[in-house]
Formats: structure tokens, sequence, C-alpha cells
């Protein structure tokens, strides 16, 4: 086997491939077919039936039918802006897999600094939906892309002090580390061990990151950003053709990275019996992604000022109480 | 790879797409009003304050981070007081203040005073 700088780069460059390919499959599954019949379910629909089975063929007609739709540049777009904006926000989602330990050694990167990484990563894409909604010289966007801010501001630090609570746990901010601390039996019950994954061990915290994320990745009731009811389509208003395709997935990718931070974190990352690895860090993430849909059709909308008193007087309060209690306890028992 | 994916889809949509210029399609999307003045205006951003504080209590979560890592090895070599105290007066001290800010009224969604009879947004 050849080694050296440059077949080290060939090896990562087909390794993200690999990985950055049947993610996007698995995002064009979830975001164009899973989500019509998830909502169609509770809404008492069928949806999407007649391409294939089960309407799956929806999704190479979607992508084909919104590839090859005309670009419309409206007027007084600022325009290296406008342009530059999707590309941040998918690229900055995609980025966030990086260091994410998918199981069966899909693992790209294991920095030392790894959950520090990922939401720094993540939290690039306000930037992009700053940009889209400040250039598109649209009302709706401005005002999109300015609750976008309030509600990021709102819960990126209770989302990162939570998970932080988590790392006094593991003791490190390496992803591989963090699903390693999370492998020994927590207790059995019946003969059947209860792993120690930091949902079992630390309920609140996990409840507390869940909803934070719903936040962060703008789904009800945090869905303010877009609000199609007030403000039709929030900072992606004036997208069309292939960037729409592209602020449309990076929702989901988002979405999908927010689901794999819980599975890693929380869940024991691609730990599991029977099944291999990525099988189950699969369905820990479509797990998260389907909770995100059920509280899209199930949970009303809140208003801005409200999403602030949430965000600073609730939420801000109950991560740090749950940092302090958390280091007390780990301190005496350990 | 974050940034090809997406560059790859604009160039094959670039590609496959029509162009059809035409009078009155670049017209920004108003509700099918014609729309009226630009975006490029004062606008009154109401959670000021807000992001203010957010500087502040982000900076704190990165200095907390450190301490979360080595915090186990931590309190089995120097025990606990000394490994928890210090960071406790140190949230001690943030709490103080966004207790502060609370009281002060900063933290909440600033109404417009021009405007009479407005609730919120």
């Amino acid at each position: 086997m050849p080694d050296g700088p440059a077949f080290e780069f060939l090896a990562a460059l087909i390794a993200s491939s690999v990985i950055a390919a049947a993610l996007l499959g698995l995002v064009a599954v979830s975001g164009i077919w899973g989500k019509r019949k998830i909502t169609a379910a509770f809404t008492d629909r069928i949806a999407v039936n007649r391409h294939g089975p089960f309407g799956l063929l929806i999704i190479v007609a979607d992508a084909v039918r919104l590839l090859s739709k005309e670009l419309i540049v409206p007027e007084g777009v600022d325009r290296p802006a406008w342009d530059i904006a999707p590309i941040v926000m998918a690229g900055s989602a995609l980025l966030g897999f990086a260091v994410i330990p998918m199981g069966n050694g899909l693992h790209i990167a294991d920095p030392e600094v790894g959950l520090a990484y990922v939401f720094a990563v993540a939290s690039i894409a306000s930037v992009g939906l700053v940009m889209a909604g400040y250039s598109s010289n649209n009302k709706y966007s401005l005002l999109g892309g300015l609750r976008a801010v309030a509600q990021n501001l709102a819960y990126e630090i209770p989302l990162i002090l939570t998970a932080a609570s988590v790392v006094i746990f593991a003791g490190t901010l390496r992803m591989s580390g963090i699903v390693e601390a999370q492998a020994t039996t927590l207790f059995s019950v019946a003969g059947i061990g209860i792993p120690s994954w930091y949902a079992f061990v630390n309920p609140f915290a996990f409840v507390l990151f869940m909803a934070a994320n719903l936040a962060e990745v703008g789904r009800n009731p945090f869905d303010i950003p877009e609000a199609p009811t007030e403000i039709v389509g929030g900072w992606q208003t004036e997208y069309s053709s292939v960037y729409f395709v592209l602020c449309y997935l990076s929702e989901f990718i988002h979405i999908f990275l927010g689901g794999a931070i819980i599975a890693t974190i929380f869940l024991g990352g691609p730990a599991g019996p029977v099944l291999p690895g990525v099988v189950w860090f699969v369905i820990k993430m479509g797990a998260v992604y389907l909770f995100t849909q059920w509280a899209r059709s199930a949970v009303p909308r809140v208003r801005i000022d409200q999403l602030i008193e949430i965000g600073w007087k609730g939420m801000l309060v109950l991560s740090i109480a749950n940092l302090v209690l958390t280091a007390v306890i780990v301190g005496i028992t350990v | 790879m974050g940034v090809a994916i997406p560059l790859t889809m604009i160039a094959a949509s670039a590609l496959i797409r029509p162009s059809v210029p035409e009078q009155g399609k670049r017209a920004v999307y108003e509700s099918g009003e014609v729309p009226t003045g630009n975006t490029r205006i004062r606008f009154n951003i109401q959670y000021y304050m807000v992001a203010l504080l957010f500087v502040v209590f982000d900076i704190e979560t990165v200095l907390i981070f450190p301490w979360t890592v080595i915090y186990r090895d931590a309190v089995t070599q120097f025990g606990l007081a000394r490994a928890l105290l210090p960071m406790l007066g140190f949230i001690g001290v943030l709490v103080v203040g966004l207790a502060w800010a609370w009281r002060n009224g900063a933290v909440r969604w600033v109404r417009s005073e021009h405007v009479p009879g407005q609730t919120a947004d």
C-alpha cells in the first residue's frame, strides 16, 4: 500500500465523497419523500404515491424539476452576498459531519476538539442566513434574517452549555472518546444491560438539548425565521431554482447534523445490539428527524418576544443550573 | 467537499435550466403588490441589548469548555473544592450579571415607542 501526503489526501477525498454521497441520498429520501409522507400521516392524507413504489421516484423527479427551473435574480439584490449565502449554508452543515463517528470506521477526522468544532461549523450557517436575508432586498427576507439571528442568539448558549455538561462526564471533546465513555453498562434490568448513554445518565440535559436543537435547526415551535403563514418564506423568499434547492437542502442537512450530534453525545453514537453500527447510527439520526417532523406538525409556533423570553429567562438559567449540578454530582461521586 | 458539492449543483443546473428574461419577472416578491421602496433602510433591531449579552455569554462558554475537559482529573488530583469552587465563582458572577440585566429590562423584546397600540413584532 503506498503512503505519503498525496495518497492520504486522495484517500481522504474519496472517503469524504462516499460519506457525502450517502448523506445527500439520505437527506433526499427524508427531505423530499419522508417529510411529505410524515406530514401527510399527521394530517390524515396519503401524499405522494404515483411515481414508483410508495412514490419513491418523486425524489428523482423533484430533483430534476428543481434543478431545471429558471434562476430568477430579483432587482436590487446584493449580488456576491446573495450568491454566496446558499453555498455557505449548505457547506457549513456538510462540514460538521467530518468529525461525526458513524460506526464501522466511517469517521473522516477525529480531532481533539471535535465537539467544539461541530458547534463552531454549524454556527457558520447563521452568517449565511443573515447574508441571504439582508441581500435579497425583500422585506420578508429582511425580517426572516433578523429573526434567525435573534433565535440563534437565544439558543446557541443553552445548547453549548448543555453539551459542556456531557463533556464533564466524558472528560474529552474528542467525538470517539465521548462515544467510548458511553460504552459501559449503567445497570442491569432482568439481565438486559442498560448502557450508560448520557440520555440515561443525565435525562434532564437530554431534554434541554433536544429543545435547544429544535430552535437551532429552526423547526416548530421555533420556526419563526421562516414562518410561512407570517412572512412568506422568511430569508429564502427570493431564492429560486438551484439556490432554493441549496437552501432547502441545507436546512435538512442541519436537522440531520443536529440528529447526529444528539446520537453521538447522548445516545451512544453507533452502539447497539445485533445490527452493525452504521445502521444503528442512521436509526438514531432518523429518530431525531422524526421527532422534529412530529414537532413541526403538532406544536404551534411561538412569537418572537416569547422566544427571547424562553431562551434567555428559561433555558439559559436551566442550562447553567444543569451544568453546575452536573459538576457537583460528578465531583462528589468521582 | 462542503463547498464543492453546492458548486457542482449550481454548475449542473446552469447547463439545463432555461433563461427567459421578461419585464416584471425580476420584481421582488411582495405578495403580488407592486413593491414599494427597498430594504436599505434604518431598521429597529429590537434585540440589540440581547445581542450584546450574547457576546459576553459566548466567551463564557469558550472559557468553560477547557474546565469541563479536565474537571474529573482535577477532582481526583486536587480535591473537590479546588476544582469546583473557582468555576462556581466565575459562573456566579455571570449569573449576577444576568440577573442585573434581567431586572433592568435588557433581556426582552424592546417595543418601539413611536407606534401606539403596537404589541410585538
